[in-house]
Parts: structure tokens; sequence; C-alpha cells
């Protein structure tokens, strides 16, 4: 099996599929019948391997893309899978920011905490 | 620098990979060659620390042996290259996370995206014109796009050791030579060792130091390349009549043409 850290676990418990929101959880991801898996943090909902986003950062992410219709996938059909697509990528830009401004860290979103500019 | 001992690896009852014995040196180029469904991808499978065997063991370089504890750590140390293997791994995860979960030696992330990570992976795809689709889920990409995902994710943590699996396949003509200049790079860029399976003659270069003929999950013959590759061998081999020609460094494989058939049939029946 690969090396599942208790950091992942708690990442598990505590994060949701940056895609479609759902939850995740540990999965034997069998790749060959005879012998071949890891476990991995999944996503049943999407039926993928999902490294995850915090909770909050994904709830600002759904919101972002409904109030602006923002579109980074211009060349795909314009809809629900290009609506999860936009909600990762923003989940990513949310998350960098809260990161640079030292608003979260490996245990997720720091609250009551006053943003360093 | 490697060495599998006795391996055997089973699929229920059929044998797939059979007693095989192998020591790869450092710096050492082998080509792996077999006709269909011999064994080698399963072979290499394993060798990269992602399929487990049945008998026998591989010793790393360390002297470790290749087990559910160490295999993590080498598939850092090597790339896997197989399209046929990272099919039935990825559907609609993205390129970023395929590409990154190469660092980890996991098949998913392990970490958060680092800037610097990000820049590394989009230079090996601004290289092979796939810098646009780093973001794309992996089940909307060409064959050709899939393969330089695959590539981009083994090179990325600068293994000693690559398992190409058939690297060139659904590969354009650009897409081809960009990759063997990718591959060319890495090699010069240090001791680098090479195991690659492939069933084109022409991708057969006198770059590789070593070729093992794999048949029935077993080794039929291994050694240097020029020695391997000889007439006599590669028809015992094949079990046909094929011609075996080197030129300009290159290997040239050759059946006999319909009418050189038909001409020695007519010269065995009168």
């Amino acid at each position: 099996m690969g090396k599942i850290t208790d950091d992942d676990r708690k990442r598990m418990e505590r994060c949701c599929c940056k895609q479609c929101g759902g939850k995740l959880s540990m999965k034997v991801v069998v790749y060959d019948p005879y012998g071949g898996h890891d476990v991995e943090m999944f996503c049943d909902k999407c039926h993928k391997i999902e490294y995850g986003t915090e909770k909050e950062v994904y709830h600002l992410a759904t919101r972002f893309i409904d109030e602006f219709q923002f579109n980074y996938f211009l060349d795909m059909a314009e809809d629900e899978r290009s609506e999860r697509l936009n909600t990762a990528k923003i989940c990513e830009v949310i998350s960098w920011v809260l990161n640079e401004l030292g608003l979260i860290d490996d245990n997720g979103v720091i609250k009551n905490k006053v943003p360093e500019f | 620098m490697i060495t599998a001992e006795h391996i055997t690896i089973r699929h229920g009852v059929h044998q797939v990979v059979d007693d095989i014995c192998w020591h790869i040196q450092d710096n050492e180029r082998w080509i792996l060659f077999g006709l269909n469904g011999c064994g080698k991808t399963t072979l290499l499978s394993a060798l990269a620390g992602y399929l487990g065997v049945n008998k026998g063991k591989i010793f790393l370089p360390d002297g470790q042996v290749l087990n559910a504890e160490t295999k993590t750590d080498w598939r850092i140390k090597t790339g896997l290259v197989s399209a046929s293997f990272f099919d039935r791994c990825y559907q609609t995860e993205n390129v970023l996370d395929i590409v990154l979960s190469g660092l980890y030696g996991r098949l998913g992330m392990s970490c958060s995206l680092k800037a610097s990570d990000v820049r590394k992976v989009k230079g090996i795809l601004h290289w092979l014109d796939m810098d646009k689709k780093y973001q794309y889920p992996y089940d909307t990409l060409s064959s050709g796009q899939r393969q330089k995902v695959i590539i981009t994710r083994a090179l990325l943590p600068n293994p000693d050791i690559l398992f190409l699996d058939e690297p060139f396949n659904g590969l354009d003509i650009l897409g081809y030579l960009q990759v063997k200049e990718l591959l060319q790079e890495w090699v010069s860029s240090g001791n680098k060792t090479i195991v690659c399976v492939t069933h084109h003659g022409n991708e057969i270069t006198t770059d590789y130091t070593h070729a093992a003929l794999m048949k029935n999950g077993q080794f039929f013959c291994t050694g240097a390349i020029q020695d391997v590759f000889i007439e006599d061998n590669i028809r015992r081999f094949i079990g046909k009549e094929i011609g075996v020609a080197w030129q300009d460094g290159r290997l040239l494989l050759t059946i006999p043409s319909v009418k050189e058939r038909r001409m020695n049939d007519y010269g065995q029946n009168n």
C-alpha cells in the first residue's frame, strides 16, 4: 500500500472534493486485479482520486462561479462537468490567496485572524 | 543496481512472468523485446514498484527488498511510462494532479500545490505543447496527449531509472521528436538507466547497450544489444523467416515480400 499518513486521514475528515463538494474517503484503488493496488483519498461521487479542498474554500468557490459566471474552460461545452472543473480551479485560486495571507495551514482555515498584507 | 531474483507473477493460473532473473547495472540502457502478451508490461510494472510478485525478490540499489514498505520511495527514484498501465489508474483526474503525484510515489496528490512544482510541470508540458491542458481531465485528452502526461509524470522527480513501455505510442511526428529530445536531455543529465519496451525495429538503436528477448513469460536471450539482435537469434525467437540488419546504428527488421514467399513456395513444390 502507498504511505497514508495521519495528515491524510485528518484531511479526509476535514476536506471535501474540490469539484463536487462531496465527502472524501480512503479507497483501495485496484489497477491490476492480480495484486496492483494503492490506498488513496477518493471522491465517491466523481469516482476519482481526489486530494480535496477545505469546505469553506469550496463554498466560496461555488458562490464565485454562480455570481460571476466564471468560465476558464472556454473550449469545453458549458455543462455540469465544466462547472465542476471551474469550481476546482477557483478552489485552487482561493486556497493560494488564503495561504499567502496566512489564513490557511495544514490544519485547515484559520478563523478569527487578521490577515497580514 | 537492481536485481530481480527468480521472480514469478501469476494472473490466476497463468504464469505471466515465469522465474526471471535480471541484473540491471547503473547507466545501462536495455531494450525489452517480445511479442504481444509475453509479460513485458507486467514485468516492468513490478520492477517499478506498482505490482507485487508471487515468488522471488527484487533487490533495490541499497540492498533492500522491494515490498509494500519500500515501494513508495522506490517509485520516486524511478519513473514508469506505460499508457496501458496508467489508463487503468486514471479517468477524470486532472493533468496537474496526475503529474504531481509522481513526486510522491502515489497515484494521487499528497501535498497542497507548490508554486515551484507547478512551474516545473508547466516547463515540461510547455516543451511538449501541453501547457494549456494542465487543468484538463485525463479522459478528455487524446492518446498522444496522455502519453505526454505520463512521460512528464515520470520525469518530474528526475529519477535515476526509467521504465518505458512503448513510450512513443500514439504520438504524432512532432510529439515523437519532442519526447525523444526530452529523454535524451534526461539521459545526458547524469548516470541514468533505461529499460524500454518497444515493438518497432527502427526505435532500437545502438544508443541502447543491452537487450532481453522475452517469450511466454521467460527470457529467451539476454546480452549486449548487437549480440542479441542477430538473424539466427531473431528467427529462432519469432519462429519465422525474418531479416535482421544494422544500418547507421539502427536495427532493420524485414520479412520476405509476398512475391519472394511465392517464389520460395514454388521452388519447394518443384
